[in-house]
């Protein structure tokens, strides 16, 4: 199986997905808890939307085979 | 992908794999942990589990989680309530690690009130569990956790395997939980993250959660947790006890603040329930951590659900679950 690939990290669907605009089920587990304790770090200030999409696009470039079904429901095509 | 067959194991048998090198979480009764030879293994109590042919109370038995197959590298620790948000510190690049705790210690409250905010948490999958005892020993005997290397018990500090996988390989934890939301539940959140609450609001009013669960027979009607959707993740919070005297609920795991947290359906057929929603799981995990309020609630003993496991005190995913079905998942990559 080869490696998957997930949407530029120009994508405006990042910063929906980390401050909540896009409200989703997803599907992957670690999506779901990265993401939500994300948005409550967010929301808090202990991190900048800047560093959340940094990290949260390292961590789904290691997960991509696993985010798959949830990209494609997000971001449509990339 | 797993050689070695995930079920119950005799002494003897375990003895074997442990002087063969194997590298294992063990999982059993403190009086046949304690018989075991020093190797790479680590380890923790319970004396419930789910194997091949039905659910199985046994002192006697060890469960094997074996992952010497599918390992390339590995690494045993152990971890107090000072230094356990540093367990992904030392975890591989690529790989998994497992936490065992030992029940209502300072380390288990600990990684519980704030697993999510420690460095790294993410990096790889962190699955686990609590470690308990037999229910008949409450108040008499205390949940341990083994580290296999020294050969060392305790009951005050985590213990943990982190395993690196070859880079063709990825481990992917989901969780499943058989609880739903009721159908026009009030919505119900909690002003701090604690084990114990006491006010909250509902729909917006405040209120008293003792009062409220007290005022539905939420726990008389069936004993059931609140539960949270965040993000797609159906998280259960297991009520321990509702104290009228002090008006404050405290829960097996930590109601967070903020969160919605809602009711729950009850559930009256565990066994068919989970036997359908496992067809859900398309392949053979390579470990699992299964809640002991199934056992109990579904009355488990001698049935069988299609998978294998011990049920634990608390599953851990990253944080601790309650009532809730922890899975871990190799996949090529």
């Amino acid at each position: 199986m080869t490696n998957l690939t997930i949407p530029p990290k120009s994508r405006p669907e990042w910063a929906k997905m980390i401050n909540g605009t896009i409200v989703h089920d997803y599907k992957n587990y670690v999506l779901q808890t990265r993401t939500y304790q994300m948005q409550k770090d967010i929301a808090s200030g202990k991190i900048k939307i800047e560093q959340a999409i940094d990290e949260l696009y390292e961590l789904c470039s290691k997960y991509s085979l696993a985010v798959q079904k949830d990209f494609q429901q997000i971001f449509k095509t990339w | 992908m797993v050689t070695m067959e995930r079920k119950l194991y005799t002494k003897n048998e375990v003895i074997k794999f442990i002087l063969s090198g194997n590298r294992m979480v063990l999982t059993a009764d403190e009086s046949v942990l304690n018989q075991l030879p020093e190797g790479n293994w680590i380890g923790g109590t319970t004396p419930y589990f789910m194997d091949t042919n039905k659910g199985t109370f046994t002192k006697e038995l060890i469960f094997v989680d074996d992952f010497t197959e599918i390992t390339t590298n590995f690494k045993i620790e152990t971890l107090t309530k000072e230094n356990i948000k540093t367990i992904s510190k030392n975890s591989f690049r690529n790989g998994f690690t497992v936490v065992i705790l030992p029940f209502e210690t300072e380390v288990y409250y600990e990684f519980s009130l704030n697993s999510l905010t420690y460095d790294n948490i993410f990096q790889n999958p962190l699955v686990g569990f609590v470690a308990g005892f037999d229910f008949n020993d409450l108040g008499k005997v205390k949940a341990k956790v083994f580290d296999g290397i020294t050969k060392k018990q305790y009951e005050d500090m985590a213990v943990v395997m982190h395993i690196e996988l070859p880079d063709n390989k990825i481990a992917r934890t989901e969780i499943l939980n058989l609880d739903t939301i009721k159908a026009n539940s009030e919505q119900i959140i909690f002003p701090k993250t604690s084990f114990s609450q006491s006010q909250c609001t509902i729909n917006g009013k405040a209120a008293n959660i003792a009062e409220f669960l007290t005022s539905i027979q939420y726990k008389e009607k069936a004993p059931r947790p609140l539960i949270a959707n965040t993000n797609g993740a159906l998280i259960n919070r297991d009520i321990k006890e509702i104290n009228n005297d002090k008006k404050e609920v405290t829960f097996f795991s930590p109601v967070y603040a903020g969160d919605h947290y809602y009711l729950t359906e009850i559930i009256d057929n565990y066994k068919e329930l989970f036997n359908e929603r496992l067809l859900e799981i398309k392949k053979n995990p390579v470990y699992t951590s299964i809640c002991v309020s199934y056992y109990l609630l579904g009355n488990l003993e001698d049935k069988k659900i299609n998978i294998e496991g011990a049920f634990a005190f608390g599953e851990i995913a990253f944080q601790l679950l309650n009532k809730t079905l922890v899975f871990l998942e190799i996949d090529d990559i």
